[in-house]
């Protein structure tokens, strides 16, 4: 086989859920298309990678900063939707049920793997609540870490005197986000409640 | 219920075959390290998705296979159920007759079976460990849900303890996060082990009475690891946890806690593992598992099929035979293995078919 074509199999079955057999069909398919899809294809990942970064407000990938979410004055100033990943964000825009900011953490706290607040953008967080803003909703995932992470960012936004509501229950113990259905999703948003 | 059919291929030393069980006893024969655990193993596996031993998914599969794959046929009431499982490629797959199955609570209710393994037939005398252990698979069998609440609650735990021991300068904030997360699932799963001890004991003690006339009476007492109210109450393990916080951090690990529960056995009020002799303490063992099977029965409706490990080790030939005469009343399958060959002998009028395993086979004697 040639060269070339070892370490593009080399390179995509570094990605998730690619084997070696998946990695070979998928050269060979780009060998059998015409050659402007290779071309357009290694353009649209070169150009992902140089222009899609994480929005310095809210950590939305995006190819502006602030991002399109933050810069759109249509949305409701007065809320940020806590997230752990962008495929959460997505899924919650997805699901339609909500107009306001988000905050995207990056993760949840897991002493497990030496998470602490410092790399979850917790302060970041915090940093953001002007007086503008009047309630944060925390939707991050039903886990262990998920609750455990809504639990410590609820202390830190009560002493800045911001409103907290969680999610609804709804979602499946151990539950991701971006693995919920729209309905259930737009439910378990316009079912939050106030964390006591 | 009873399994009269278990497929096995590329699991443990086992080879690819199948084994048809009889109902009634089914005994296992053979030589140590030739298999005789593991068919137990990948029965329990069926049922509840695990092992019974502390044992890893990739533990389970064959050295040098991809994946293992599982089969029963199961018959309740006359209904034929088949189970399908394979083990390790990209995950776990399931399936109920033809269907794939995602739900995983849905396959959970399909096959019950009580596991005994030497260890929990050391219960009495042995570290709480294993008597919380032992509760927790009993509980499990009435509430799977029971099982999600103690990785949760373990999850939860481990990850306070590793806070503990951070070497930077504690963030109390991020520890207390975590203390509540752990006092409500850790009050959770106290609470069902209590509720189990209760439904139990007035059981256990009536099966002890029958087994031996003379026998003093057994009493369990639920211990809770932590300062518990009556209620075992969410806001008193926490409470707990808060006041144990200073020690916890000289300590470098939480004292408090469900990780701490157990719960005491005790004959005419002393306690068994402490008083008791070698043969009142087995005796106890087998009044408490077979309260299990009953409550199961009682509760349920249900008659899980019980395993069995290695009996010679820790029961004598008294107790098997009470242990196996109570069994049959109560209609239950049994699967028991042994390496004493005296048993296929001794126990020929009441085993209803023995198989030898020998180097990862099973055949019909
Ligand atoms: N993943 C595996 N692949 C292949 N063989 C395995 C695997 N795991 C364990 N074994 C083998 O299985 C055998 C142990 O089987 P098992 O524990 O069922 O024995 P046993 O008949 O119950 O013995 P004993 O009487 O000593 O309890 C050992 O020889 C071990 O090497
Ligand atoms: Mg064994
Ligand atoms: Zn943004």
């Amino acid at each position: 086989m040639a060269d070339a074509m070892q370490r593009l199999i080399g390179l995509l079955r570094q990605l998730p859920s690619v084997g070696e057999k998946t990695a070979t069909r998928l050269v060979f398919h780009i060998l059998s298309s015409p050659p402007d899809y290779g071309h357009a294809l290694a353009q649209a990942v070169a150009d992902v990678v140089e222009r899609v970064h994480p929005c310095r407000r809210c950590g939305n990938l995006s190819e502006t900063s602030p991002c399109s979410l933050c810069a759109d004055p249509r949305r409701d100033q007065s809320v940020i939707c806590v997230v752990e990943k962008v495929q959460d964000l997505l899924a919650v825009e997805n699901s339609h049920e909500y107009r306001g900011l988000y905050h995207v953490l990056g993760g949840a706290l897991s002493p497990l793997e030496g998470k602490g607040p410092d790399q979850i953008r917790a302060t970041e967080l915090v940093d953001r609540l002007g007086s503008e803003v009047r309630e944060v909703i925390l939707a991050t995932s039903a886990s262990v870490e998920g609750e455990a992470t809504a639990l410590y960012l609820k202390k830190r936004i009560e002493q800045a005197g911001v409103r907290v509501s969680r999610i609804a229950s709804g979602i499946p113990v151990g539950g991701e986000l971006e693995y919920i259905d729209r309905g259930t999703l737009a439910l378990a948003l316009s079912g939050r409640r106030e964390m006591s | 219920m009873h399994l009269s059919q278990v497929q096995v291929s590329g699991y443990r030393n086992l080879i690819a075959q199948s084994i048809e069980l009889s109902e009634g006893v089914n005994l296992f024969v053979g030589n140590n390290g030739q298999g005789k655990t593991n068919i137990l193993e990948a029965v329990h596996f069926l049922s509840s998705l695990r092992s019974f031993r502390a044992a890893a998914v990739r533990d389970v599969i064959a050295h040098g296979e991809d994946v293992a794959q599982l089969g029963a046929k199961v018959l309740d009431d006359g209904l034929p159920t088949e189970l399908k499982l394979i083990l390790g490629g990209s995950g776990r797959r399931l399936w109920l007759g033809q269907r794939s199955i995602s739900n995983v609570r849905e396959y959970l209710g399909q096959f019950k079976v009580v596991a005994f393994t030497p260890d929990d037939l050391a219960m009495v005398k042995a570290g709480p460990a294993l008597r919380r252990r032992f509760l927790d698979r009993a509980v499990f069998l009435f509430s799977p849900a029971h099982l999600t609440r103690v990785r949760q609650f373990q999850t939860a735990l481990r990850s306070r303890n590793s806070l503990l021991k951070q070497r930077k300068k504690a963030d109390l904030a991020v520890i207390d996060s975590f203390s509540q997360k752990m006092a409500e699932y850790g009050a959770e799963v106290s609470r069902a082990r209590c509720d189990f001890v209760r439904r139990i004991e007035p059981r256990a003690a009536a099966i002890l009475a029958e087994m031996e006339e003379t026998s003093p009476r057994l009493d369990l007492r639920f211990k809770a690891g932590w300062q518990a109210g009556e209620d075992l109450s969410q806001a008193d393990l926490y409470q707990d946890l808060c006041d144990s916080l200073d020690r916890d951090l000289l300590r470098k690990q939480t004292s408090h806690g469900p990780q701490q529960d157990d719960f005491e056995i005790s004959l005419a009020g002393e306690s068994a593992r402490r008083f008791a002799s070698q043969g009142q303490q087995r005796s106890c063992v087998v009044a408490l598992l077979l309260a299990v099977v009953e409550l199961a029965d009682a509760e349920l409706g249900l008659h899980p099929v019980i395993l069995l490990d290695d009996v010679s080790s820790e029961l004598d030939p008294d107790r098997r035979q009470q242990l196996l005469g109570l069994v049959s009343k109560l209609g239950s399958q049994l699967l028991i293995t042994t390496t004493d060959e005296g048993l296929v002998g001794d126990m020929a009028g009441q085993v209803n078919r023995r198989f030898r395993v020998y180097a990862g086979r099973v055949d019909p004697l």
